[in-house]
């Protein structure tokens, strides 16, 4: 019992994001077993030893472990709570087991007398939250929530709880009462739907528990292909980002480590070791020579393009940390450096919305652009510069300068263009970017999340 | 080391007895994991007494504490085992004429390597070894507690290198094969949080978040460490740190610096918090000027009752 309530308990906590091995979940069950289950705080805080292994993981599961316990935590009053039977006298209701077959065949069978009502109408009309509620977990039981897994579901599997329940009789209760005028028929659908109510928050519950483990899956699948066009009805994204940088910060980071170190440099160690009588007595390391890139960022934030570029800098800043020096400008009909706005605000978000609403606008002049960047940057570019320009290169028919782009790919080591278009409809109606082709190392479609994630990757692996 | 504890209090009286003020999180933590055998990770903001736990844990398992500091560059060699180079060169130099002796009888080439053969068996056996912390923590007659300190110190190589430590309680020499625990050490790791450890390594632990303490927990430790201060100074100090701790500063006061400070002040005759005092003693809990900066200007407010 203990073991298959823990083990549902891992099945949420997974749902809730936290990963947890096999291995963890085995431990989990022999802490349990040290620690008792009649302790909760303790048994709160000992599973969490063996099963949330960072503080955001900690957090999740003491919220994940306060949901799931919460429904059983009024149980033991209802074994202590003698006065409630004296009434009722009868052995069916704290049977759980087979509540709910008894119930419902008791029910429609046999024809009952007046004042004779089934088992869930007297508990109902005796308004005993512990046997009801032992009653809906002996239901939720027979119905296994377990395989819940859509929103949608929601509606059937809460009336198959109340079924398992004895809902049928109940309401053919209420009908014959209702039907005689009894004032107690009226009560009754009251109590009918009060404790329909709580059906439907128990089945909520479970659904957030249960079913959010595939659940997350499919929308984090949906989000990372969906187009970054779309991807703002979307509430949770930006957790995602957070989490897809952060994932490229651990491994990058990692590599940078493991390169420092740097290669035996077999020849200048046999040179010194001739001093030594060819002992090698000293090694020498080849050093790797310190390359200083500079990184560029020229964002198109007209409102065709706007959504893609935000989730270009909001990956940029996550990955911060890993970057060289950044200069990033924006441009729509008018165009600006905004490095100082992305400094200045250690959060993203702010930051992206004030350049958003800075620049934004229509009439995009890439020509204009690439002219104004080249004033600007000229002196700053050189052979260790990055340019990483965002933008659908639609020139509303003005003059592409490309031999502006070309002064900037000579100048500077790669020209990097993110085109939040697919390839088919590139040079398509004022479309320049056949002209800008030539001139870019790289140009690659970003239209969504997985794109986005691509390129800063391989950005990364580049700059290292 | 003692087997059996018989329950979680017990592990929190001899802490409190040897004046490591702890709450039931981590009392409950340590049990754990000296019944399960298992390794435990402790992590928190620096000086909040994730080292002090290990050897509290020591004291109170009457087991030898075994520690390995972490730094970046730590490889085998240091923490494992290294043959003594120099004591195996002494020897070939000194046994030259004996070693002579033995070859020079034998005729081929073949029968030279033969013996020789032998000879590197007797130089590459435990006369050459030099144990480090984990080998000797493995090799200990008593299960002593090991204490692998500030992990996330130490390179992604080394931590995966412990992984076989950490899970089987066993770690593989090329020379000398695999070496089991005698008896399975109690492993404590700690970490600052400088760096996020591998997925691998925390599933092989318990995982403990020690964070800065309450007000009141705090004020047990200042009781405890510096019986000396007043009830009252005690409250006036606690509020006055924990204060600060919500101050955006460069690096927050620790429970060692709250302890060193309440020290000073007890030097000092000090009854309650003035100004003044603060002023002249603020260095031994903020170690950054600007920080420094910061505090004075808020002076008044963090004094405030």
């Amino acid at each position: 019992m203990a073991e298959r309530v823990l083990t549902e308990f891992i099945k949420a906590l997974r749902g809730a994001g936290v990963s947890v091995s096999t291995a963890e979940s085995l431990d989990a069950l022999r802490v349990a077993d040290l620690t008792g289950y009649d302790d909760r705080a303790r048994l709160r805080q000992a599973l969490g030893m063996a099963l949330a292994k960072s503080e955001a993981d900690k957090w999740r599961y003491y919220q994940c472990f306060d949901d799931f316990f919460r429904f059983v935590a009024p149980r033991p009053p209802a074994s202590s709570e003698p006065p409630g039977a004296p009434p009722a006298s009868d052995p069916p209701p704290p049977q759980p087991g087979n509540a709910g077959a008894s119930a419902g065949g008791g029910g429609g069978g046999e024809g009952q007398s007046d004042s004779e009502v089934s088992d869930l109408a007297r508990l109902l009309e005796q308004d005993d939250p512990a046997r009801l509620s032992q009653r809906m977990a002996a239901a939720v039981r027979t119905v296994d929530l377990t395989r819940l897994r859509v929103i949608t579901q929601k509606g059937l599997f809460a009336r198959r709880v109340m079924l398992a329940m004895g809902g049928e009789a109940l309401d053919q209760d209420i009908f014959r009462l209702e039907a005689q005028h009894d004032p107690r028929g009226l009560a009754l659908r009251r109590a009918r739907d009060a404790l329909r109510q709580t059906v439907i928050e128990e089945v909520n519950r479970q659904f957030l528990l249960q079913a959010r483990e595939t659940g997350a899956q499919l929308r984090e699948q949906t989000m990372r292909e969906v187009n970054l066009r779309d991807l703002a009805e979307f509430r949770d994204v930006q957790a995602l980002v957070q989490r897809m940088a952060q994932r490229l910060v651990t491994l990058h980071g990692r590599r940078q480590r493991s390169s420092r170190k740097g290669l035996l440099d077999a020849r200048r160690t046999l040179v010194s070791s001739i001093r030594h009588d060819a002992v090698p007595a000293r090694l020498h390391w080849k050093s790797r020579r310190l390359r200083k890139p500079k990184l560029f960022v020229i964002c198109d934030v007209s409102s065709s393009v706007a959504s893609a570029s935000r989730f270009l800098l909001m990956f940029l800043h996550a990955v911060n940390s890993l970057l060289p020096r950044v200069r990033s400008f924006a441009f729509a009909s008018r165009c600006g450096e905004v490095s100082a706005l992305f400094a200045a605000s250690g959060d993203a978000d702010t930051a992206i919305a004030r350049i958003l609403s800075e620049y934004a606008g229509s009439g995009t002049d890439y020509g204009d652009m690439l002219r104004f960047f080249w004033r600007t940057c000229e002196a700053d570019l050189d052979r260790q510069s990055t340019v990483i320009v965002l933008g659908d290169a639609r020139n509303n028919d003005l003059p592409a300068e490309q031999t502006v782009l070309r002064q900037i790919a000579e100048r500077s080591r790669q020209v990097l263009w993110l085109n939040p278009e697919g390839r088919n409809r590139w040079g398509s109606g004022d479309s320049v970017m056949p002209q800008y082709l030539p001139y870019c190392r790289r140009a690659m479609p970003c239209r969504n999340l997985n794109q986005m994630e691509r390129f800063v990757d391989s950005l990364l692996r580049d700059l290292r | 080391m003692k087997t059996r504890i018989a329950s979680i209090e017990e592990v929190r009286e001899s802490f409190h007895g040897q004046g490591y003020i702890c709450n039931d999180e981590i009392a409950t933590a340590v049990f754990l994991a000296a019944q399960l055998r298992k390794p435990i990770l402790v992590e928190g903001p620096p000086g909040v007494g994730k080292t002090e736990l290990a050897k509290a844990s020591a004291a109170f398992l009457e087991a030898p504490l075994i520690r390995l500091q972490c730094y970046e560059g730590l490889d085998e060699a240091k923490a494992l085992y290294e043959w003594k180079y120099g004591k195996q060169l002494l020897y070939t130099q000194l046994l030259k004429d004996k070693l002579g002796d033995l070859l020079g009888n034998a005729d081929t080439l073949e029968a030279c390597m033969e013996r020789l053969a032998d000879f590197g068996d007797a130089f590459y056996s435990d006369m050459f070894l030099e144990p480090r912390p984990l080998l000797q923590a493995l090799r200990a007659d008593e299960a002593p507690v090991l204490l692998i300190d500030e992990i996330d110190k130490a390179d992604q190589e080394f931590e995966a290198f412990l992984l076989e430590l950490l899970s089987d309680y066993q770690i593989s020499i090329p020379e000398l094969g695999t070496v089991t625990a005698r008896n399975e050490p109690l492993v404590f790791l700690t970490s600052n949080n400088t760096r996020e450890l591998s997925d691998a390594l925390k599933r092989r632990c318990l995982h403990l978040y020690i964070p800065y303490p309450d007000l009141r927990l705090e004020q047990q430790i200042i009781a405890a460490r510096v019986p000396e201060v007043s009830a009252s100074l005690r409250r006036q100090l606690t509020t006055f740190v924990s204060r600060l701790r919500e101050m955006d500063l460069k690096k927050q006061p620790a429970v060692s610096e709250t302890i060193d400070w309440a020290r000073a002040l007890v030097l000092m005759h000090a009854d309650t918090l003035t100004p003044a005092q603060v002023e002249s003693t603020l260095r031994l809990l903020l170690k950054y000027e600007e920080d420094l900066v910061t505090a004075r200007a808020d002076l008044h407010r963090l004094l405030k009752d």
